[in-house]
C-alpha cells in the first residue's frame, strides 16, 4: 500500500511556484478538505501518496501568504513535509509510513505505483484525487462530493442541498422540478439507500420534498454509488449515498452561524478533552414560523368572520462525540434528527341572530408532524496493519402523526349543541441494527471487506382513529394497522484485487434473509467489477451488480410527504431486484480534465406500483391487495467532461435513457415508459473562482420532460342522480405523454469577508416555464388545457459568519 | 388524500406559484363511441350514445344518431333499440338476474360494447320508528290558517339483510314528502325538509376511502350514501337513521285539512360496475393531481372503449307516513 501513490495534478503553469499566494483559514479540519482548497487556487501539480493525509487535521490562518509558507505551517508537527520542484509541489512523509489508516467508508482504491515514493518525481501526473480513483477503481458511476462540491451548486432558495447537487450529475434525475427527489437510472425515489454515518434513513425530504433533510453544513464528505455498489450495501436498487458527517476538532472551538431567507444554521464543534475527545453539533432551523405569523395576522385583521392559522417549521439537529482511546481506536456516537411540524386551520363564525349573538362557531385545527431520527454508536478499530473493524449499533426511526379536529359550536341549538370530529394517524417504522464491518488487507494485491448485519424492523403503516360526537350522538371508528415485525440478516464479503498493473478485479457477494409474516425471504446480490488499463490516462471497466430490496414505499404521490408509508415486503410478493451491467471509459486529459462514458442495461424483478383502480379497495382491505408487481427496464449512457483544478471547474454532462415498466395489470399489461424516465438531460456546471473573495458558480439544466397520463379527449357522463353531467377523461395510456422539454438557468455567487461570506443565488434566472403537468380548465368560457409550472425566478441571500 | 391538501398550503405559499399557460398539446386521439345506461330492474331503459372529444375543442353536438343498438340479454338477442331524440330505447324490461349485453356500431365511430347483470332488490326492514318535535312555533296566527315552522327528529332502524355469499353493493337515500318546489315553494301549504346527514358517519358508509388513501392520511370522516355488505356479509346490519335536523313548513294552510306527509326510504342493489363508477365520481379531483404533484384517478368504464358506464340497478321503496305526527302541529303550531 505504502508504494501506492495517486498523483495529482493542476493547471497552467505560467505562475511561479514561489510567487504563488493564498489565503486559507483552518481550524483542526482535514488536511485533504484544506489541500483541495489550496489547490483549487493555485495553478501548480500536487503530488502526493493516496493515504497521507488521511486521519490528519491541521490549522493554518492565513491571507494571501506564499505558498511555501502556508504549506510549512500547515504540516508543522506532522509527519508530512514537501517539497517544490518546478511546477510540482511533492508532498512525503518525514519518517516511516504509517500503518493502514483506519477503515473508512469508501473502499481504499489505489494506483499502483511504478515507482518507489522515493522517485516520485517520475511518476506520470495524472489529475486529482477524485479523478485518480475514477481512473483506477473498478466500479462505475461513483461519485465522491465534498462540502465545497456541495455549496458552489446553486439551487432554489439557495439552500444549499446534497441530493440537489446530485441532480447536475448525469443519469440523476430530479423528478418534480425543484423538489428533492433522486430517480437514478430511470428508478424509483424509494430505490435508494441512504445513509448517515452507517444508518438508513427513511425520510429525506422537508416540506413534501422541497429540501432535502440533511443540513450539509456538518457533512464531511458524500459517497454516491449509482451504477456499481459495494458488497457492503444492499437493500435497495437504484443508489446508495453514503453521508458521514465531520468530526468535531480535538484542538480548539470554532463553529459558523448562517442565514438564509428560508433558514438558519448554526454549527460548532471543538474538544471534550484536548487531544483525544471531541464533540460536534449542529442546527438548522425553518424561520418560515416567523415569517407566517405576521403575514397570517395581517390577513386575519382583514377579515372579520374568518380566521386562518398557518405555522410550519422544520429542523435538523446533528451531534456527535468522538473519543480517541489511542491511534488504533476511535468511538464515536451520534444523533440526526429531523422534523417537521404544520398546524393550520380556520375558526369560521358564521351566521349572527338580531342581536348580533354568533350562532355557529367553527374551529378547525390539523397538525402534521414527521420525525426522521438516527442514532448510532460507533467503534472503529485497528486490529493489526492487515486488519481494521467498524462496529456499529444503531436505532433509525420515522415518526408521523397527523391529527384533525374539527369543532362546531351550534347556539342556534337551545341548549346549544358542541360538536367535534377528531381523526388522528400515526405512522412508524423502526430498525435497531448492529453491524460489523471488516477490512483485511492480506498482501498488496488483495483488500478484503466482510461484514454481517442484523436489523429487527417493527413497522407500523397509519393507525387511525376516528371519533366523531355529532348531535350528542357519538361514532368512533378505529383502523390499526397490523405491526409488522422483521428481521433482516445480511453478509457480504468482497476482495478487491490486483491482478495486473493494468487489471484490476472486484468481486462480492451479499446474501440477506428477510423474515416477515413468519415466512422467510431470501436474497443473494452478487457484485463484480473489472477494470483494464490500456494506456496511462484511460481505463475501461465492465461490472455487474444485483441488488436486492426488502422495504419499499407506497406512495400516491410524485414527492415526499410523511403520508408516504415503508412496508416490507410481504404475503407472497416476493423481494424487488435488480442486475445492471454497465460498461465504462474513463480517460484524464491535461490540466485536470477528464472524460467518463459510461453504458449501463438494468433489469428490476418485483417491483411494486399500485393497481390501477386502487380507489376502489376498501379501507378495510389489506394494502397488499392494492400492489401489483412487474418488472422494469432500463438504458441508456452517462457522458461527463469534467474540470477539477484551476480557477475555473465544473463539468458538462449528457443522459441518455429509456426507462420501462410493465404490469400483468396496469396498462392492458402493456409496456409503458417509466414518468421520470428523461430521454435527454444535459448539464452545466461552472465554478468560477474570480480571486480570494469572489466566486461565482453557474448551473444550466435541460432535459427532456417527465411522461404524464394524459388524456387529450373527454366523453360525457351520465347525469345519474347528481342532476349534470361533466367531462371524463378519456384514459389513453399510462405516461403516454412526454411533457415539453423544460430547462433553468441557476446562478450563485459567494463573496468571502473578514468574518464569513455572502451567498446570493437567483434561480431559474430567464424565468423558464418549466411545465409539470397539463390542466383541462377553462379560459373565457371556454374549455382550454393548461400547463403548470411551479416554479419562477427566485433570489436568495444568506450569510454565514464564522467563528 | 384530502389531508395532503394541508400540506400543499405552505407548498403553494413557499415556492408554488401555480403558473399556468394556455396549452395545446399538439395530440387527439381518435374519437370513439361513449355508451351510457342505467338499466332499472323491470323497466324499459334508454342508452346514450355519444361520441368522444378533445376537451378544449368541444363540438357543437355529440350525440351519435346514425348508430344501430343491439341489446341482447342472457347471450340471446332481444332487439334492436329504437332511436328517439339522441336516446336509444328499449321495449324490453329486464329482470333481476339477466345479464344485459349492449352493442353499438356507428358507422363514424366505431363499435361500443359493454355487459351488465341486472341486481337483486336489497332485502331490508324497518323497525318502529320515533318522531320526535323539538321545537315548534307559529308565525302568524289567523283563524283556521296556520302559519308556522317545526323542528322534529325522526329515528327510524333498518335492518339491512344479506343472504347470499357474493360481496353486494348498494346506494340508500331517503326523500321527504311532500317536498319543496324549488318556485312556488313560498305558496306550497306543507313541506318537509331534512338536511341531516350524520348517519354517513356510519362506518359502512365510508368505505369510499379507499385503503390506500387511510395510509395516505385521509382524515375525511364523511361518508357518501353508498355501501356494501361486506360489514354484513350473510348477516343483518342495522342502521340507524337517525334524522335530526328535519323541518315542517306551514305556509297558510287550512287547520283543517289533512295534508299527507311521510318519508320514502330507497336502497337500491347496484351492480358492481356503477358502484365503481360512482365511487369514481364522488372521489372527485384532487390539489396534488392538478399541480402534476399525483397520479389522476382512472375514470372507470364497462365499455369496451373506456367511455361510458352501463349500470344496473335494481330498488326496494319503503314509505312511512308521518301525517298523524304533523297533522297535530298544523293544527296548532304554537
Amino acid at each position: 500500500m505504502k508504494r501506492a501513490f495517486l498523483v495529482f495534478i493542476a493547471v497552467s503553469l505560467y505562475i511561479s511556484v514561489n510567487a504563488t499566494k493564498v489565503t486559507i483559514h483552518a481550524v483542526d479540519r482535514s488536511a485533504e478538505d484544506v489541500f483541495a482548497e489550496i489547490m483549487a487556487q493555485t495553478n501548480l501539480n500536487f503530488v502526493y501518496p493516496s493515504d497521507l493525509l488521511t486521519d490528519l487535521t491541521v490549522t493554518v490562518d492565513a491571507k494571501n501568504k506564499p505558498l511555501g509558507k502556508v504549506l510549512s505551517a500547515m504540516f508543522k508537527g506532522s509527519d508530512v513535509t514537501f517539497r517544490i520542484k518546478g511546477d510540482k509541489v511533492i508532498l512525503m512523509r518525514k519518517a516511516k509510513p504509517k500503518p493502514l489508516p483506519l477503515p473508512s467508508a469508501e473502499p481504499i482504491y489505489v494506483l499502483p505505483a511504478a515507482e518507489p515514493s522515493e522517485k516520485l518525481e517520475e511518476v506520470v501526473v495524472l489529475g486529482t484525487r477524485n479523478q485518480s480513483i475514477a481512473l483506477d477503481a473498478t466500479d462505475n458511476g461513483t461519485i465522491t462530493l465534498n462540502n465545497s462540491n456541495i455549496m458552489n451548486t446553486p439551487v432554489v432558495g439557495g439552500e444549499i442541498d446534497i441530493i440537489k447537487t446530485l441532480h447536475h450529475q448525469p443519469g440523476v434525475a430530479p423528478g418534480v422540478e425543484g423538489f428533492a427527489g433522486l430517480l437514478v437510472h430511470g428508478g424509483e425515489n424509494d430505490e435508494n439507500l441512504i445513509t448517515i454515518d452507517n444508518v438508513p434513513v427513511y425520510q429525506s425530504g422537508h416540506i413534501g420534498g422541497i429540501f432535502s433533510a440533511y443540513n450539509t453544513d456538518v457533512i464531511d464528505k458524500v459517497d454516491f454509488y449509482k451504477s456499481t455498489f459495494p458488497s457492503r450495501f444492499d437493500g435497495r436498487l437504484s443508489s446508495v449515498l453514503d453521508v458521514r458527517t465531520k468530526d468535531g476538532s480535538t484542538e480548539s472551538h470554532h463553529g459558523s452561524f448562517r442565514l438564509g431567507l428560508i433558514s438558519g444554521a448554526f454549527n460548532i464543534d471543538g474538544p471534550i478533552r484536548k487531544g483525544t475527545t471531541s464533540y460536534s453539533f449542529g442546527l438548522r432551523r425553518t424561520w418560515l414560523d416567523a415569517i407566517l405569523a405576521p403575514t397570517m395576522a395581517y390577513i386575519n385583521s382583514r377579515e372579520e368572520s374568518l380566521k386562518n392559522y398557518l405555522n410550519f417549521n422544520f429542523n435538523d439537529l446533528n451531534a456527535k462525540i468522538v473519543h480517541r482511546f489511542n491511534e488504533d481506536s476511535k468511538l464515536s456516537a451520534g444523533i440526526y434528527y429531523s422534523s417537521d411540524y404544520f398546524k393550520g386551520g380556520t375558526d369560521d363564525i358564521f351566521g349572527t341572530d338580531s342581536s348580533s349573538t354568533t350562532i355557529y362557531n367553527e374551529k378547525g385545527r390539523t397538525k402534521l408532524r414527521w420525525d426522521n431520527l438516527a442514532v448510532s454508536l460507533n467503534w472503529t478499530k485497528r486490529f493489526s496493519d492487515k486488519f481494521t473493524g467498524e462496529f456499529t449499533a444503531a436505532l433509525s426511526r420515522l415518526y408521523t402523526k397527523i391529527s384533525s379536529k374539527n369543532i362546531l359550536n351550534n347556539n342556534f341549538n337551545d341548549p346549544p349543541t358542541y360538536d367535534h370530529t377528531f381523526v388522528r394517524l400515526k405512522g412508524l417504522i423502526n430498525d435497531w441494527i448492529l453491524r460489523g464491518d471488516m477490512a483485511w488487507h492480506p498482501d498488496e494485491r488483495n483488500s478484503v471487506r466482510f461484514g454481517a448485519s442484523f436489523t429487527n424492523h417493527r413497522i407500523e403503516p397509519n393507525s387511525m382513529i376516528r371519533e366523531s360526537l355529532w348531535d350528542q350522538k357519538k361514532y368512533s371508528s378505529r383502523y390499526i394497522s397490523e405491526v409488522l415485525k422483521a428481521n433482516e440478516i445480511r453478509a457480504y464479503i468482497s476482495d478487491d484485487i490486483t491482478l495486473t498493473q493494468k487489471i484490476r478485479l472486484n468481486v462480492g457477494l451479499s446474501g440477506t434473509l428477510f423474515s416477515v409474516d413468519d415466512k422467510i425471504k431470501t436474497g443473494i446480490s452478487p457484485r463484480f467489477s473489472i477494470r483494464y488499463l490500456p494506456a496511462d490516462k484511460l481505463s475501461i471497466k465492465l461490472a455487474y451488480n444485483r441488488s436486492t430490496q426488502f422495504i419499499h414505499q407506497i406512495s400516491n404521490t410524485y414527492i415526499s410527504l410523511p403520508t408516504d408509508q415503508w412496508v416490507p415486503v410481504c404475503g407472497d410478493l416476493k423481494p424487488m431486484s435488480a442486475d445492471k451491467i454497465s460498461v465504462g471509459a474513463f480517460r484524464l486529459f491535461p490540466h485536470g480534465i477528464s472524460l467518463s462514458a459510461e453504458a449501463f442495461i438494468k433489469w428490476q424483478h418485483n417491483i411494486f406500483n399500485l393497481i390501477e383502480y386502487s380507489y376502489l379497495l376498501p379501507n378495510e382491505s389489506s394494502w397488499i391487495s392494492a400492489l401489483t408487481s412487474g418488472k422494469g427496464s432500463a438504458k441508456g449512457l452517462d457522458f461527463k467532461i469534467m474540470k477539477e483544478t484551476g480557477k475555473v471547474t465544473g463539468h458538462v454532462s449528457y443522459s441518455l435513457l429509456w426507462a420501462d415498466r410493465e404490469f400483468k395489470d396496469i396498462n392492458g399489461g402493456k409496456p409503458f415508459p417509466a414518468r421520470f424516465g428523461n430521454r435527454h438531460k444535459i448539464n452545466i456546471l461552472l465554478n468560477w473562482r474570480i480571486n480570494d473573495r469572489w466566486q461565482l458558480n453557474a448551473a444550466w439544466t435541460g432535459m427532456s420532460g417527465n411522461y404524464v397520463t394524459f388524456s387529450p379527449q373527454v366523453w360525457q357522463s351520465p347525469e345519474l342522480n347528481l342532476g349534470y353531467t361533466s367531462e371524463i377523461p378519456l384514459f389513453a395510456g399510462i405516461n403516454n405523454y412526454r411533457m415539453p422539454f423544460q430547462h433553468h438557468l441557476d446562478i450563485s455567487s459567494t463573496r468571502r469577508t473578514t468574518h464569513g461570506y455572502w451567498t446570493f443565488s437567483v434561480y431559474n434566472v430567464y424565468n423558464s416555464h418549466n411545465a409539470i403537468a397539463i390542466n383541462r380548465d377553462y379560459h373565457n368560457g371556454r374549455p382550454v388545457f393548461k400547463k403548470v409550472a411551479i416554479i419562477p425566478i427566485l433570489p436568495s441571500i444568506s450569510y454565514t459568519w464564522l467563528f | 388524500m384530502a389531508i395532503l391538501k394541508y400540506i400543499i398550503s405552505p407548498l403553494a405559499i413557499l415556492v408554488l406559484s401555480g403558473c399556468t399557460k394556455i396549452f395545446d398539446p399538439e395530440i387527439s386521439g381518435t374519437p370513439v363511441l361513449c355508451m351510457n345506461s342505467i338499466i332499472e330492474a323491470g323497466e324499459p331503459f334508454e342508452v346514450e350514445l355519444t361520441h368522444t372529444w378533445v376537451y378544449s375543442e368541444l363540438p357543437k353536438n355529440i350525440h351519435v344518431d346514425d348508430a344501430v343498438v343491439r341489446l341482447y340479454v342472457n347471450d340471446k338477442f332481444i332487439e334492436n333499440l329504437e332511436h328517439d331524440s339522441d336516446k336509444y330505447v328499449s321495449t324490453y324490461s329486464p329482470e333481476s338476474g339477466e345479464t344485459v349485453r349492449l352493442v353499438a356500431e356507428s358507422s363514424t365511430y366505431g363499435k361500443a360494447e359493454a355487459t351488465v347483470t341486472v341486481p337483486t332488490p336489497p332485502e331490508y326492514s324497518i323497525g318502529d320508528f320515533r318522531f320526535k318535535v323539538l321545537d315548534k312555533f307559529a308565525l302568524e296566527i289567523e283563524p283556521d290558517i296556520a302559519n308556522g315552522y317545526a323542528k322534529f327528529i325522526l329515528s327510524l332502524p333498518i335492518t339491512l339483510s344479506d343472504t347470499d355469499t357474493e360481496k353486494n353493493y348498494f346506494a340508500f337515500s331517503f326523500n321527504m314528502f311532500p317536498t319543496a318546489d324549488y318556485e312556488t315553494f313560498d305558496r306550497q301549504p306543507v313541506y318537509l325538509s331534512c338536511y341531516s346527514n350524520d348517519y354517513l358517519y356510519d362506518p359502512i358508509f365510508t368505505e369510499r376511502i379507499s385503503v390506500i388513501d387511510t395510509m395516505s392520511g385521509e382524515v375525511e370522516d364523511y361518508g357518501i350514501p353508498l355501501f356494501t355488505d361486506s360489514k354484513f356479509r350473510e348477516e343483518d346490519y342495522l342502521l340507524n337513521l337517525r334524522l335530526s335536523d328535519c323541518n315542517l313548513r306551514i305556509n297558510d294552510a287550512d287547520m283543517n285539512s289533512i295534508y299527507d306527509t311521510g318519508i320514502e326510504i330507497s336502497v337500491s342493489s347496484l351492480s358492481p360496475e356503477l358502484y365503481a363508477f360512482y365511487i369514481y365520481r364522488w372521489n372527485g379531483s384532487d390539489e396534488l393531481v392538478d399541480l402534476g404533484l399525483a397520479e389522476e384517478n382512472h375514470a372507470y368504464s364497462n365499455v369496451s372503449t373506456n367511455a361510458g358506464i352501463v349500470g344496473a340497478i335494481s330498488t326496494k321503496r319503503h314509505t312511512i307516513s308521518l301525517t298523524e305526527y304533523t297533522t297535530p302541529i298544523i293544527q296548532n303550531p304554537s
